[in-house]
């Protein structure tokens, strides 16, 4: 595999393709992949069965080269509910999960025979703001909006008091490879604080084109209940300063299909998370230049730091990341809301030896960390 | 939802005089108390239903809330005060439509017969056992319209079985003798239908559309369990039972409280409607 | 003879209306915003050429039309595609699928007949009375209450406090099915159950009531052969004509009882489907929904001629 222009950054995303065994593949045809033709890999368990709607059952492998997980037996179960998930976790039907919905981390937490652990992802939820059109073509309106959102509220009230304020739009969590944590605490020390501070707000707004606020409508997934929340939040805040923010739900689909729409919305909201553990990864997906991505923000001086970034050294790419990060927190074309969380519940029969991150479940292999509590 | 299929169609021995039953009273004392939320739930709230308090987010009963917060901090009791007549609403608008189309077309169909109630009676069977919220779902969750879409759809797909029993109920009334001496006397057919018959019919049709604003209840609180149909942050009883399920170890409350109130509400319109059919369908036998 | 005239016009007449159906879900699903490709994709960067990809597979850029006549054409074939989220054959899906909800569903029937039609009975016989009011109460209270509510009450009250049933999941061999399906078939018929003993006990009553059973009454008839022969006969008749009503409440019900106790059926399928524009999932399980639903319907209008002598000399039906 040969790439058309030389990219450092490219070396993260070997862990996504997966490894499988030809002839199996060949063989399995156009049903590769699903219940009939199942998949062959190289990791220490065996896919028995597999169906997307009962879940799979996966035997350990005992002819694997590695190291041998303890589970004899992986049993993945299929449950669409959270509630109905977490009274299966409670009853101890299901030994663990690593669904839990943001905001209920109260009720889990109380279920006597499970512990959860927590541990930060690269998950940001953020806005965007259209800079092309108005209102948010005067970065005076956008600063409004980041200061109007209660961070410290919305991770007690929707993150269950597990998560971080976020103060831009690249985590922390995607620096642990750049630079030396003393380096990155202090860089991100120095970054404006976005406070809930709605005199601030109206301060700003009122240098803007609109000083006397103006009216959106922002489309919210009806499935994703946190992103609701703090669109709610929001709408309630801003009412004070002249901004009436309509909150549209809709199903999935249509939500994602406005972010990616050529006449982009004013105000959209989303959460995402980074792809690999680099401080521009996430930066790099939303400033395109293209048209199918989800924000027309694009200034051209961005755009060729980050093409530099990609053959850099890593001094000159920890110089990039900083330089354009702080370029997002002048111009904030994207408001940071909250850093999510990663999560797991697991029955207290077992322990998980670990850390849990944000790479955890898809990319690492858990299954190695899960042991039997002494 | 109509009155024959819901089991109305008769009305029990004992023709003395009966004084209403206390549960007859205590439903319709429900319904005084829904009508009085439902105009004046704004005033009668405590505190204001979309105020959020991010910091006090799902506590229980207590410190100024009578019955808790929710996941947004927001008061329970006011939440679902205000939202009473977000949850009547919809179910009004709909059985009122769906009355009076089924009267209309099922008066016109019964009477007229021939050509209009072939056509009628064809289109009807044609949507009658189409199953109405299912194909809601499927629409809306698909459309992403909004709640009104889904009452209009509802309207449509459930008027079919209400002019069925309109239809047959004067069907029963046309060959009756009274019928035939006004036509003797040149009666017009219009006069026939709204002044002579519609009233013998009246308990079928105050008994249906109670039942049937029941059925509007049920399924449009359904909808919004399923996420379909009212907006975010609306107070809506429906939506608040999902959005305040997680919070059941921490303030049940919040997630019992629109549960007994769709229940209780259910339950009384339909006892009256049971009730208001047995009292009018008396009368009616009555007078002969 | 005139029977099977019937029948035959019926028959064609539903292939009419699946068509029909066939035509208007999929008109939605193509105006409907959202496209399945980018649902595929999620919130991930969005490569022009892995859409394009996408949007080939399946067809996606071609007109309307000749995407439905595409469909059309490999649906007489009984090949409905992959779906778009799976790859799973759709067929695949359904089948693994569809004996969870036809159980749920026949338990739900079982359960109907077993409770609904006896409470009426036992009520409609001896109305007014302390027992019918008290029935009647409870039957009331299971119409009113929306299935999603009666059906987290019961799964908090009977499977998380008292432990008697288990929450989720379908189970494997058939007692163990049983088991967990009595919860959400219980919540499925609630709803019908107390339609069903309303009626059953509406008509019970006017039965009761008719000249003929005063006769058998002072013929000397035991109970037994009152009810059976009598009062159950010609008590049906309503019963029956509400089969169509039934099945399409069970359709409906089953999507949120699935949901509630995270069966494995068609209702969570189609859900999903709804919500990640899975095209030939929602086609083919929308079309699976009518065909139940109209051959319900024959079936009650044919067990109506058969039930009712009366109506046999018709001609038309």
């Amino acid at each position: 595999m040969t790439l058309k222009a030389p990219d450092l950054t490219y070396i993260y995303y070997l862990i996504y393709p997966v490894v499988y065994e030809k002839a199996q593949a060949l063989a399995a045809g156009a049903d590769f992949g699903g219940p009939s033709g199942l998949v062959m890999g190289t990791g220490p368990y065996q896919i028995k069965s597999f169906s997307p709607a009962s879940g799979a059952t996966m035997t350990r492998f005992d002819g694997y080269w590695g190291a041998k997980p303890a589970a004899k037996e992986l049993d993945i179960k299929v449950i669409a509910d959270p509630e109905t998930l977490r009274l299966a976790v409670q009853s101890g039907s299901v030994d663990g999960t690593f669904d839990v919905p943001a905001g209920s981390a109260k009720a889990w937490e109380s279920l006597p025979n499970a512990r959860l652990q927590f541990g930060s992802s690269g998950t940001v939820k953020m806005l965007f703001l259209d800079p092309t059109q108005a209102p948010f073509n005067d970065v005076h309106a956008r600063l409004a909006i980041a200061y109007a959102f209660d961070r410290p509220g919305i991770v007690k009230a929707l993150e269950d008091g597990h998560g971080d304020s976020a103060n831009t739009i690249s985590s922390p969590f995607g620096w642990a490879n750049s630079g030396t944590p003393a380096e990155v605490k202090q860089y991100f020390a120095s970054l404006p604080v976005l406070n809930f501070d709605m005199a601030k707000a109206k301060e700003e707004l009122s240098k803007s084109a609109t000083p006397n606020g103006f009216t959106l409508t922002v489309l919210v997934p009806s499935s994703l209940a946190d992103l609701s929340g703090m669109m709610e939040t929001l709408k309630q805040n801003v009412k004070s300063i002249g901004i009436t923010i309509n909150v549209k739900q809709v199903p999935l689909a249509n939500w994602l299909d406005a972010l990616r729409a050529k006449n982009k919305a004013p105000m959209g909201i989303v959460s995402i998370s980074a792809d690999s553990p680099d401080p521009l990864s996430l930066v790099q997906s939303l400033v395109t230049g293209g048209t199918d991505g989800f924000s027309a923000y694009a200034p051209a001086a961005m755009l060729s730091l980050i093409a530099e970034y990609k053959i850099a050294s890593p001094a000159r790419q920890l110089a990039i990341a900083k330089q354009v990060v702080t370029q997002l927190s002048t111009d904030m074309p994207f408001v940071p809301i909250v850093y999510g969380n990663s999560k797991y519940a697991l029955n207290k029969k077992y322990v998980y030896t670990s850390d849990i991150t944000g790479w955890t479940a898809f990319g690492t292999e858990w299954a190695h960390y899960v042991e039997a509590a002494s | 939802m109509s009155v024959v299929e819901s089991g109305l169609a008769v009305v029990p021995p004992g023709g003395r005089r009966r004084l209403p039953s206390l549960l007859v009273v205590f439903c319709s004392l429900v319904l005084v108390g829904l009508a009085i939320a439902t105009f004046f739930g704004r005033s009668l709230a405590p505190k204001d239903p979309s105020v959020q308090n991010l910091l006090d987010a799902g506590a229980p009963p207590g410190h100024g809330h009578v019955l808790g917060t929710d996941g947004l901090g927001r008061d329970i009791l006011s939440r679902v005060l205000v939202g009473t007549r977000q949850a009547l609403e919809g179910p009004m608008v709909f059985c009122v439509c769906v009355t009076l189309i089924a009267v209309v077309f099922g008066l016109l169909a019964g009477f007229k017969g021939g050509w209009t109630e072939t056509v009628i009676m064809r289109a009807t069977d044609m949507l009658f056992a189409i199953p109405a919220l299912l194909v809601i779902i499927i629409t809306v969750g698909l459309l992403g319209g909004g709640y009104w879409l889904a009452v209009g759809l509802l309207v449509i797909l459930t008027s079919p079985s209400g002019i069925r029993v309109v239809r047959s109920a004067v069907l029963a009334q046309r060959n009756l003798p009274y019928i035939e001496a006004a036509r003797t006397l040149g009666v017009s057919n219009t006069k026939l239908m709204f002044i002579h018959v519609l009233p013998n019919i009246l308990p079928n049709v105050v008994a249906s559309i109670l039942l049937d604003f029941v059925g509007g209840l049920i399924g449009l609180s359904s909808l919004s369990f399923l996420g379909l149909g009212s907006p975010p942050g609306a107070s809506d009883w429906g939506r608040m039972l999902t959005e305040n399920r997680p919070l059941l170890e921490g303030n049940p409350w919040a997630a019992v409280t629109p549960a007994v109130l769709l229940i209780v509400t259910a339950f009384s319109v339909t006892v009256l409607g049971d009730w208001a059919f047995q009292r009018l369908e008396r009368r009616n036998n009555d007078r002969g | 003879m005139s029977i099977l005239w019937w029948l035959l016009r019926r028959l064609v007449i539903i292939g009419l209306q699946l068509l029909a159906v066939s035509i208007v879900v999929f008109g939605i699903l193509y105006l409907s915003p959202g496209k399945p490709e980018q649902i595929l994709l999620g919130t991930q960067p969005a490569n022009p050429q892995v859409l394009a990809a996408i949007r080939a597979k399946y067809h996606l850029n071609d007109p309307i039309v000749s995407q439905y006549w595409l469909w059309l054409r490999h649906a007489l074939h009984f090949d409905f595609g992959r779906s778009i989220q799976t790859g799973q054959t759709v067929t695949g899906a359904i089948s693994e699928r569809l004996p969870v909800t036809i159980d749920l569903a026949i338990y739900a029937v079982v359960l109907v007949v077993l409770i609904a039609v006896p409470l009426g009975l036992i009520a409609g016989t001896r109305p007014g009375t302390f027992v019918d009011r008290g029935i009647t109460t409870v039957i009331t209270i299971g119409f009113s209450a929306p299935a999603f509510a009666l059906g987290l009450a019961s799964l908090y009250v009977f499977g998380v406090t008292l432990h008697w049933f288990p929450i989720y999941g379908v189970g494997s061999g058939f007692v163990d099915r049983v088991r967990h399906l009595t919860l959400p078939a219980a919540t499925l018929a609630m709803m019908v159950i107390a339609l069903i003993a309303r009626q059953t006990r509406a008509s019970a009553m006017r039965v009761n009531d008719q000249d003929f059973m005063t006769f058998a009454r002072v013929r000397g008839l035991t109970p037994r052969v009152i009810w059976l022969r009598y009062l159950l006969r010609n008590s049906a008749l309503p019963v029956v004509t509400s089969i169509g009503l039934v099945i399409a409440n069970f359709l409906t019900g089953a999507v949120i009882v699935e949901q509630t106790f995270a069966l494995p059926g068609i209702g969570t399928l189609v859900l999903d489907a709804i919500t990640t524009k899975d095209i030939p999932v929602v086609q083919a399980v929308g079309l699976l929904a009518a065909f139940i639903v109209l051959m319900a319907n024959l079936v009650a209008d044919l067990s109506y001629t058969f039930l009712d002598p009366r109506l046999r000399t018709r001609t038309s039906v």
